[in-house]
């Protein structure tokens, strides 16, 4: 398998004003020299708690935000400043999924003309729209007689299956799924993935799959990335990450997620603190803070990512 | 548990509906329950299931006009809350019993500093001096585990991040040493490392006051980490309620089982997680006899008439006609 999309020492930081006059400048890095590939077919997982950068990384790979530095490449082109046509071409190839089905569906269109509004802004005649959007709906397996309804009829599940039907009309090769189901019950959750996994094996998609629940990128994901403070600290394949995760920032997180059994309620770790702030963060291990196996040099020298074993990237000074 | 505890608090027959434009909404219809002393009782159920409901009426804050309590009666230590009067459940509320809301970011007032906001429950129900608040306020702070109380106090809530907000509001709630607490999705707005400190937390602190806990979640993780006996609501009504384990083990109603076999669990490429057909119940429109049945894939005839409580077990109930056959 191919590599379809890859970045490269990519940062994101957001200038921040302040003090008098608004003179100071500083910058919040939200991303900070993140690399990683996806290959063509699989799903990419990346987990991290709030503020960590995920959903930026995944908004500049959609080319909602500019990147500060840094490269991405798809398909081996460089699409990091694309701009007009060929970005119009790169966003029909890339498509989004968000978190909150509520935000992104217009109240005031009716569900046919949201799902086949990529195409209308085509400029694809309306007999052609009403037939991919017939096709979209079977896909995405919604009663057809829920055409001329308005979102707010349908229950949280059903606009999440809107909104895959939507990023779906464009054939896109990728698809982004910032969260696609951190809103809903989980009856609802449990149908949505279900689809996610037959719609990449029907349409040969790839998937950038953000989330903050650990269960749920295990189920979809073929490799894991975990972030923290704007850093990738781990990446591996889902079953070794799981099974046997090397960076303490990994461990404690999977062990904080309480077991669905009351009888396999396993002694978590329980890190100091909150995480830092990006804002000016430490020159060292932006893990140090919070970390239950720091020493001296991990305040001085900031951990590269390093491959510790074949495919199993870790960034921390002191894992075999 | 050692020995079954006498119950602190008992629920029977609690109907609650709110009337809106487009009719009548059955919230919560005909819940029985009690909870024992020091015991953690958790309430599980989906977002509409009038789990969160519930827990506002048990501290008398349904909100009328729209809010209705039909029927029922809520027993706190033997005394029905619903007869009392308002100014003898703000007695109660917030002394004996304690409410901890879901997002700590609204719960706060972000005009006034967190110490006065601590201290609130504690002036109004035990008046006393100035100092003597303040000391007060320090300690509960200490004991949620605020570093440097004695600064923080003039802070304000934004001040703080959201894991220091929520153990504002523990505080907030534990100032008067409350027998009751009701802890209504304590930690679904945090992120999971922050969530660990706060359920250690809450658990250390229930277990040194030998607090009674209501813990009211959609998490289910978190009920088998924390809870003693467990009920799981659907549409407004008990379908089922047992010890953690039993529920985990072997669950009876066809909700309960479809609900743990729709969490996802194992890796990429195992099989396909198991759906519960159908749409979630439009709470304006609950279906005749058992609620569940338009969902549930062993529905019978019988079905049309609201199923019995049924005992499993001296501790286990459940709301299903079929939950032996199936």
């Amino acid at each position: 398998m191919g590599i379809l999309l890859q970045i490269k020492n990519l940062k994101k930081y957001f200038p921040i004003e302040s003090g008098f006059l608004r003179k100071t400048k500083v910058d919040l890095k939200a991303v900070d020299d993140v690399s990683f590939e996806i290959e063509a077919g699989e799903t990419f997982g990346l987990v991290g708690e709030s503020g960590c950068g995920k959903t930026t990384i995944g908004k500049v790979v959609l080319k909602l935000y500019e990147a500060t530095s840094g490269k991405i490449l798809f398909r081996g082109r460089d699409v990091t400043h694309f701009q007009g046509t060929p970005l119009d071409e790169y966003r029909k190839d890339i498509q989004a999924v968000f978190q909150n089905p509520y935000a992104s569906l217009n109240p005031r269109m009716r569900i046919w003309r949201l799902i086949g509004e990529p195409l209308i802004v085509r400029g694809l005649p309306r007999k052609k729209v009403k037939e991919r959007v017939s096709e979209l709906f079977e896909l995405v397996m919604l009663p057809v007689d829920c055409a001329p309804r308005f979102p707010h009829e349908m229950s949280a599940g059903q606009r999440q299956q809107i909104a895959i039907a939507r990023a779906l009309s464009v054939n896109p090769k990728f698809i982004v799924l910032d969260e696609p189901t951190s809103l809903l019950d989980v009856s609802a959750q449990a149908s949505i993935l279900n689809m996610i996994v037959e719609l990449q094996k029907k349409l040969d998609l790839t998937y950038l799959f953000i989330s903050h629940n650990l269960a749920v990128v295990r189920f979809l994901s073929n490799r894991v990335g975990v972030m923290y403070c704007g850093k990738l600290v781990e990446l591996a394949e889902s079953r070794k990450l799981y099974i046997s995760p090397k960076h303490p920032y990994t461990q404690a997180l999977l062990s904080s997620v309480p077991a669905l059994d009351p009888d396999l309620q396993t002694q978590e770790i329980v890190l100091e603190g909150d995480v830092i702030s990006p804002i000016n963060p430490l020159s060292g291990c932006r893990f140090y803070t919070r970390c239950y196996e720091r020493k001296e040099a991990c305040k001085e020298n900031e951990p590269p990512l390093v491959e510790i074993e074949p495919r199993h990237f870790v960034a921390c000074h002191f894992q075999p | 548990m050692e020995k079954p505890k006498e119950p602190i608090l008992e629920v029977k027959d609690l109907q609650i509906h709110f009337s809106t434009d487009r009719g009548v909404i059955r919230a919560v219809g005909g819940v029985d329950f009690f909870v024992r002393k020091q015991e953690v009782w958790g309430l599980v159920g989906e977002s509409a299931s009038g789990k969160s409901v519930i827990g506002q009426a048990l501290v008398g804050m349904v909100s009328k006009p729209a809010g209705r309590i039909v029927s029922g009666e809520i027993l706190f230590k033997g005394e029905d809350i619903l007869k009392k009067d308002p100014v003898e459940i703000q007695k109660i509320r917030g002394n004996q019993i304690a409410f901890i809301p879901q997002d700590p970011t609204i719960a706060l007032n972000p005009l006034l500093n967190i110490g006065f906001q601590i201290g609130e429950a504690f002036k109004y129900h035990h008046v006393s001096n100035v100092n003597s608040i303040k000391e007060q306020v320090i300690q509960v702070m200490k004991l949620v585990n605020i570093p440097s109380p004695e600064i923080r106090v003039k802070d304000y809530p934004h001040q703080l991040s959201g894991g220091l907000k929520q153990r504002v509001i523990i505080a907030t709630a534990l100032s008067c040493h409350p027998d009751l607490l009701i802890a209504d999705e304590p930690t679904s707005a945090l992120d999971v490392t922050i969530q660990v400190q706060i359920l250690n937390l809450i658990r250390e602190i229930q277990d040194r006051f030998q607090m009674t806990m209501i813990l009211i979640t959609h998490n289910l993780g978190l009920v088998a980490k924390m809870c003693h006996r467990v009920a799981v609501l659907y549409c407004g009504r008990i379908v089922e309620e047992a010890p953690v384990k039993d529920l985990f083990k072997s669950p009876k109603h066809p909700y309960t089982r479809g609900l743990l076999r729709s969490l996802p669990k194992g890796e990429k490429g195992d099989v396909a997680l198991y759906t519960i057909p159908g749409q979630p119940a439009n709470p304006l429109y609950h279906p005749p006899g058992c609620h569940f049945s338009p969902r549930c894939l062993h529905v019978a005839e019988k079905c049309e008439e609201i199923p019995p409580i049924d005992w499993v077990s001296e501790d286990h109930r459940v709301r299903c006609w079929f939950w032996r056959e199936i």
